[in-house]
C-alpha cells in the first residue's frame, strides 16, 4: 500500500516535470509591445488585450508594455475598450518581435486624459474573487451629495455590503469593516472615512487603481482576515503640467502634476476640503437647539516621483487626512466644549529597481500615525480660563517592506519578500489641560512588532491553467512572547475553452490589531486593541470556488461570473455586553491589562453565493450583482454561549447598474441597490419597576425605572434598505482647450426612508399612558447633487 | 453679492439637511407576552422590601395590582422561609419581622407563589462579603464665582476620590453624593474620580459620599439601566439622540426563574469630604 502511494506520487511528479519540459521545448517566441494613445503619445497602463485564437486577456503594465510568449503562428490582438476605438492587429509570429500599437479616442471624451486603470469586466482574466474598480467606472456611477466614493462603489459589487446607508465602509463576505485591510499606496489606513463615515478617505481624483481581494489573497498581503483593498494613487506625470479641479456640494477637490525635470522628476498632489458653507448650514440648523456645531474634513495626497535611470524609480508619498467635529454650548457664564477629532498622516518611500527582464526589486519604508481624540472641556467666559479632559487612541507604525520578483521563465514567476513593522498602540491616552498645566493622566501605550516573510509562485501551466501558490509566516512579537501564524495561500484558474473559466482558492490570514465596533444602537464608534495578554490574533480560512462565462452575440457582449464561498473566523473580537468604545475610552483605566474585562473572542463562519452579470450593447451597459449569504458567530461569553447572527448577516444584496451613453458627450447612469435587513439587538421585555434609593434602601413608586431585558443578541432585523440613484453627465470643451464635466444627480429618487439608526422613544397612547416605542431615523431623503470638474 | 450667494447656498443646504431627518415607529419585538416581574434589593441594616408586578410597557402601571393572590417569602439559604407582607392596595411587600438579619457574605433566596396555578418564581443572591471604602477624597473650589445649578447657588471646583477594588472582580461600585451619582474611572486595582466641574451648594462645608459595593447581578442591572437610559430618547431631536446614544448591547441580568426582574444586593460605606478653597 505504502509503495503504491509512493509510486503514484512519483508518477505525478514525473508528469509535472514532463509537462513543463514539453512546453519549454516548443518553438516559442517573444512578442514585446507597447500601447500608446495616439493624440497625446501617452503610454496606456493596464489596458486589456485579447489574444486570438486563445481568447485570453493580457494587460499592459505600468509602462504600457506587454509581453507574450507564444509558439510560432498566426495571432490576432484585439483591444476593445471604452472610450477608445476598437483596434485589431494581425501578427505572423516567426521570431522574437516588438510592436507599437496606437489607440485613438474620440475627441471630447471626458475620459481622454485620466484613463489609467480601465474597466475590464472580463471574467476570464483573473480569479472571480477579485474585484477591480477603475476610475472610468467610478466616474460613471451616481454620487451622494456630489461625492464619488470608492468604498460605496465597491459596496455595489457582489459579496460586498455596507454597514448602513451612506456609510463609506465595506463588509466583505460576512467579515466586518474592521477585518478589511485598507491600503493606500501600501500603507494601511486606520481611519477610512470622513464626515461620520459618510465619505471615504480615498479621494477619487487621485485613485489610480483599486483592487479588492475577497479571497485568493496574494502572499504579500497580511494583517487582516476578511479582505484586502489595494489602492494606488496616480503617479506624477514626468512630462506635462496638468491638473484637475472639481467642486461639489460637500467638498472641493483639486489635483496637479508638475514635472520638475522632464522625464526624470515630477510632483503630484491632490487635495480635498469640505465646503465651509456646509458647516455654516449645520451650525444654523443646530443653533435652534442651543448648540453650535462645526464639521470639517480634509485630505491631502502627494507624491514625488524620480526616475534617475531607466531601471530605477523612487516615489516619495505623503498622505494626510483629518476630521473635526466641535460642539460648543453656552451655559450661563460658561462655555461647554466637546470635540471629536480623527486623523491619519503617513509618509512612505518606495524604490523600485529593475535589474533585468527577469529580476525586479521593490523596497518600501513608511511611517504612519493615526489619532482619534475625544475632548470635553469648560471655559469661564468672564476670564477665559478653561479646563479640558482629552481621551485619545493613537497608533504609530514604522515598516520596512521588501519584495523580489524573479521570473524563472515567462510562465513561472516567484515573489519573495518580507516586512517588519514596529507598532506603538495606545488604546487610551488621557490628558488634563487647564489654563496653566497639561497633565497626562493615562498613557497605556504598548510596543510590539510584526515580522512577516513570504514566498509565492505564479505559474502558468499548459492549456490555460494558472496556479498561484504562496506561504506567509507572520510573527507578532511582544515582550519576548511570540504569536506565530503560518498562512498558506493557494489559487487556481483554468480557461476551459474560449469562453469558460473556473477558479478556486484557499487562503489563511491573521490579524494582530483588532478593530472593535459598538454592537448596540447608536453611532458605531470603534476601539483599536493589540493582540496582547489574553487577546490572541484573529485568524481566518477563506475558500472560494468560481466560474465565469463570456458570450458574444452579434454586437452584444454578456459576461457572467459566480462564486460560492466559505469563511471560517477564529478569535473574532466583540465588546462584551454592557461595554462600548466610549465607555472604555472615558471610564476605564489600564485598558490593555484588562482587555478581557471588556471584549471577548469567539468564532464565526460565513458562507454564500455571489453572482455578477454584465451586458453591453453599443452605448448601453447593464450590470447586476447579487449575493445570498449567511454569517453566524459563536462566543462563549455572549448570548449565553449560543450561536447568533453576525451583524454582517445581510441575507440578500442586489445592485443593478445601467449606463447609457446617449451621445459622445452625454452619459446617463442609474443604479438600484437593495439589502435585506441586518441583525441588531433590541429588548425582548420592557417594563417598569420602582426606582431604588441606595442611600436609604427604599423603593420609590413615583419615579420608576425601565426594566429592559435582552434575551438574545441580534434578535431583530432592521427593515430592508433600497434606493435608486440617477446621474446625468455632460462632457464639454471649455475655451476649446480644457475638458470640463458637469454632473447632475438625484440620490434616493423615490425618497425611501431607509433607517440610519434605531432608538427607543416614548409615545403617549389614547389612554394617556406613556409607552416605549422603537423608532428608526432616516437621514437621507431624495437629495439633488451637482458637481463640476475641469481638467487642464 | 457674496452674501447673496452664501444665503442661497445655505437655503439649499438647509432644505437638504434639515428637512431630511425623518423618524418612524417600527414594530418592536418586546412584550409579546406578559410575564411576572419580581424586584428586590437587599442590604444589611435596611428593611427587606420587594415589588411583585407584571410586565407592562406602559409607564405609570406599577401600582396596578397584577397578582392579587401572590405571596412572597424570603429566607437565608437552607434556612426557614419568612412570609413578606403586602402593603395594602399595592404591589409592594415588606418583611415586618426582624428575625431575618441581612448579613455580609450570606446568601438569601426569595420566592413568589402567584396562585391561580401559575409557576412559582425563585431567585437567590449573595451579599458582598465586604464593602470598599474611600481611601482618599478631596474637594477644592476653583473660583469665587457662583452659579445657579440643581444644587442651588453653587461653587464649582475639582473633586477627587479614590478607592481599592475588592478581590472579586465581578463586584460593581457606585459613588453617590446626596443628589447624584458620580462617574468614575475603573482601573485594574482601584477606581478614581477626577471631576473638574463638580459643583457644591454655596453654603455647604462638606460633601456626604456613599460608596455602594454591589453583587454581580446588581452591577449588571445598573450597567443595563445606564445604557438603556442613554438609548432611550425623550425627544426626536436627532442630534441629541446621535450624541447621547450608548453603543453597547444591554447586558442580560435577569435572575428570576419563571419570570423577569432582579434579586440583588449591596453593601454601603459613607464618607464626609470637607469643602476647601483651591490653592495653586
Amino acid at each position: 500500500m505504502k509503495n503504491s502511494i509512493r509510486f503514484t506520487y512519483l508518477l505525478l511528479f514525473l508528469n509535472l516535470c514532463l509537462s513543463i519540459h514539453a512546453e519549454e521545448i516548443q518553438n516559442r517566441y517573444q512578442l514585446r509591445g507597447v500601447l500608446i494613445e495616439k493624440n497625446s503619445n501617452r503610454v496606456l497602463k493596464h489596458i486589456p488585450i485579447n489574444v486570438l485564437p486563445y481568447n485570453r486577456d493580457v494587460k499592459t503594465d505600468n509602462q504600457g508594455r506587454f509581453l507574450l510568449n507564444m509558439p510560432a503562428g498566426e495571432y490576432g490582438l484585439v483591444i476593445d475598450f471604452y472610450p477608445y476605438e476598437k483596434t485589431e492587429v494581425g501578427i505572423h509570429l516567426k521570431s522574437d518581435s516588438t510592436l507599437t500599437i496606437y489607440l485613438k479616442a474620440p475627441v471630447g471624451s471626458h475620459l481622454l486624459e485620466e484613463v489609467n486603470v480601465l474597466s475590464v469586466k472580463s471574467v476570464n482574466e483573473q480569479n472571480t474573487a477579485i474585484e477591480r474598480i477603475d476610475k472610468n467606472w467610478l466616474d460613471k456611477l451616481p454620487s451622494m451629495i456630489g461625492e464619488k466614493d470608492l468604498l460605496k462603489t465597491l459596496a455595489l459589487s457582489s459579496g460586498v455590503t455596507s454597514s448602513s446607508e451612506g456609510a463609506a465602509d465595506i463588509q466583505v463576505r460576512g467579515g466586518t469593516h474592521g477585518q478589511n485591510l485598507y491600503l493606500l499606496d501600501g500603507v494601511p489606513l486606520y481611519s477610512t472615512s470622513h464626515f461620520f463615515g459618510m465619505v471615504s478617505a480615498y479621494n477619487p481624483t487621485c485613485i489610480g487603481s483599486a483592487e479588492l481581494y475577497k479571497a485568493a489573497f496574494p502572499a504579500r498581503f497580511g494583517g487582516k482576515v476578511s479582505s484586502v483593498l489595494d489602492v494606488h494613487t496616480i503617479d506624477a506625470d514626468l512630462n506635462k503640467v496638468k491638473g484637475e479641479a472639481e467642486m461639489g456640494i460637500l467638498a472641493s477637490k483639486a489635483s496637479i502634476h508638475v514635472p520638475l525635470i522632464k522625464g526624470k522628476l515630477g510632483f503630484f498632489s491632490a487635495g480635498r476640503i469640505s465646503n465651509y458653507s456646509l458647516l455654516n448650514a449645520v451650525s444654523l440648523f443646530t443653533s435652534a437647539y442651543g448648540y453650535k456645531l462645526n464639521l470639517f474634513f480634509r485630505d491631502l495626497n502627494a507624491n514625488l516621483k524620480w526616475k534617475p535611470t531607466d531601471h530605477d524609480e523612487l516615489k516619495l508619498t505623503w498622505f494626510s487626512n483629518s476630521d473635526k467635529f466641535n460642539a460648543n454650548q453656552p451655559d450661563g457664564g460658561l462655555l461647554i466644549m466637546g470635540k471629536i477629532e480623527n486623523s491619519q498622516h503617513s509618509a512612505s518611500l518606495h524604490w523600485k529597481r529593475i535589474f533585468s527582464d527577469k529580476l525586479q526589486n521593490d523596497f518600501k519604508i513608511y511611517n504612519d500615525r493615526y489619532r482619534f481624540e475625544f475632548n470635553n472641556g469648560i471655559m469661564d467666559l468672564s476670564n477665559k480660563h478653561f479646563s479640558s479632559l482629552s481621551t485619545a487612541t493613537i497608533i504609530t507604525s514604522t515598516a520596512f517592506n521588501e519584495n523580489i520578483r524573479f521570473q524563472y521563465s515567462p510562465a513561472c514567476t516567484f515573489d519573495i519578500g518580507g516586512n517588519v513593522t514596529q507598532y506603538r498602540l495606545t488604546p487610551v491616552f488621557k490628558t488634563y489641560t487647564d489654563s496653566t498645566i497639561t497633565k497626562t493622566l493615562e498613557n497605556d501605550s504598548q510596543d510590539f512588532s510584526e515580522i512577516a516573510a513570504y514566498v509565492e509562485n505564479n505559474w502558468i501551466l499548459k492549456k490555460n491553467n494558472r496556479i498561484k501558490a504562496g506561504l506567509r509566516f507572520t510573527d507578532v512579537l511582544y515582550n519576548k512572547r511570540h504569536e506565530l501564524s503560518v498562512e498558506p495561500r493557494l489559487s487556481y484558474q483554468v480557461l476551459l475553452n474560449r469562453n469558460y473559466s473556473l477558479s478556486a482558492s484557499l487562503s489563511s490570514m491573521s490579524q494582530p490589531i483588532h478593530r472593535v465596533a459598538n454592537s448596540g444602537l447608536g453611532i458605531p464608534f470603534e476601539l483599536f486593541l493589540p493582540s496582547l495578554g489574553e487577546l490572541r490574533p484573529q485568524k481566518a480560512w477563506t475558500a472560494s470556488l468560481g466560474a465565469g462565462k463570456e458570450l458574444l452575440l452579434n454586437n452584444a457582449k454578456f459576461t457572467f461570473k459566480s462564486d460560492i464561498w466559505y469563511k471560517k473566523l477564529q478569535n473574532s473580537v466583540e465588546f462584551k455586553d454592557g461595554f462600548d468604545a466610549m465607555d472604555i475610552l472615558l471610564h476605564q483605566d489600564n485598558v490593555t491589562n484588562r482587555m478581557d474585562e471588556f471584549v471577548c473572542q469567539g468564532n464565526g463562519k460565513a458562507y454564500g453565493l455571489d453572482f455578477s452579470g454584465n451586458f453591453s450593447l453599443n452605448a448601453v451597459t447593464v450590470s447586476a450583482d447579487y449575493t445570498w449569504m449567511r454569517a453566524t458567530n459563536h462566543f462563549n461569553d455572549l448570548n449565553n454561549n449560543k450561536p447568533f447572527a453576525a451583524s454582517t448577516d445581510i441575507r440578500n444584496a442586489l445592485s443593478l447598474i445601467g449606463c447609457w451613453k446617449i451621445s459622445e458627450n452625454l452619459l446617463v447612469t442609474a443604479n438600484w441597490m437593495f439589502q435585506s435587513g441586518k441583525p441588531i439587538t433590541v429588548p425582548t421585555f420592557i417594563s417598569q419597576i420602582p426606582s431604588f434609593d441606595y442611600r436609604s434602601g427604599e423603593m420609590n413608586y413615583e419615579n420608576g425605572n425601565a426594566l429592559i431585558i435582552n434575551t438574545e443578541r441580534n434578535n431583530f432585523r432592521t427593515k430592508a434598505f433600497h434606493k435608486l440613484d440617477l446621474t446625468i453627465s455632460r462632457s464639454l470643451l471649455l475655451f476649446n482647450r480644457y475638458q470640463g464635466n458637469v454632473s447632475l444627480g438625484v440620490y434616493n429618487v423615490y425618497n425611501r426612508a431607509n433607517a440610519y439608526m434605531y432608538y427607543i422613544n416614548t409615545k403617549k397612547g389614547n389612554d394617556g399612558k406613556l409607552t416605549p416605542v422603537l423608532k428608526a431615523a432616516s437621514i437621507f431623503p431624495i437629495l439633488p447633487s451637482a458637481s463640476f470638474s475641469v481638467k487642464f | 453679492m457674496l452674501f447673496k450667494l452664501k444665503s442661497s447656498y445655505l437655503i439649499v443646504l438647509l432644505f437638504m439637511f434639515v428637512s431630511c431627518i425623518r423618524t418612524e415607529e417600527v414594530v418592536a419585538p418586546w412584550n409579546q407576552t406578559n410575564v411576572p416581574v419580581l424586584f428586590s434589593i437587599l442590604t444589611p441594616g435596611k428593611q427587606v422590601i420587594a415589588y411583585m408586578g407584571e410586565s407592562n410597557q406602559a409607564i405609570d402601571t406599577m401600582q396596578e395590582i397584577s397578582y392579587p393572590d401572590a405571596r412572597l417569602y424570603i429566607r437565608e439559604t437552607a434556612g426557614k422561609w419568612f412570609e413578606m407582607e403586602r402593603l395594602e392596595h399595592t404591589n409592594k411587600y415588606e418583611l415586618v419581622i426582624d428575625s431575618l438579619q441581612i448579613k455580609k457574605g450570606a446568601s438569601y433566596q426569595i420566592k413568589a407563589e402567584l396562585g391561580q396555578g401559575l409557576a412559582t418564581l425563585l431567585a437567590s443572591t449573595s451579599i458582598p462579603e465586604e464593602n470598599a471604602g474611600i481611601e482618599t477624597a478631596s474637594y477644592y473650589i476653583t473660583d469665587t464665582l457662583v452659579y445657579h445649578t440643581w444644587k442651588g447657588i453653587s461653587y464649582r471646583g475639582i473633586f477627587k476620590a479614590r478607592w481599592k477594588i475588592l478581590p472579586k472582580k465581578e463586584y460593581g461600585y457606585v459613588l453617590l453624593d446626596e443628589d447624584w451619582d458620580i462617574k468614575f474611572v475603573r482601573g485594574e486595582t482601584e477606581c478614581k474620580v477626577y471631576e473638574n466641574d463638580y459643583v457644591v451648594n454655596k453654603d455647604s462645608s462638606s460633601i456626604n459620599l456613599f460608596l455602594i459595593t454591589t453583587d454581580p447581578i446588581l452591577n449588571t442591572y445598573l450597567k443595563s439601566l445606564a445604557i438603556s437610559e442613554a438609548q432611550h430618547s425623550q425627544s426626536d431631536d436627532f442630534i441629541s439622540v446621535l450624541l447621547s446614544s450608548n453603543g453597547a448591547t444591554i447586558p442580560s441580568f435577569n435572575n428570576i426563574s419563571n419570570g423577569i426582574g432582579l434579586f440583588g444586593s449591596y453593601v454601603q460605606s459613607r464618607t464626609r469630604v470637607k469643602v476647601e478653597q483651591y490653592e495653586k
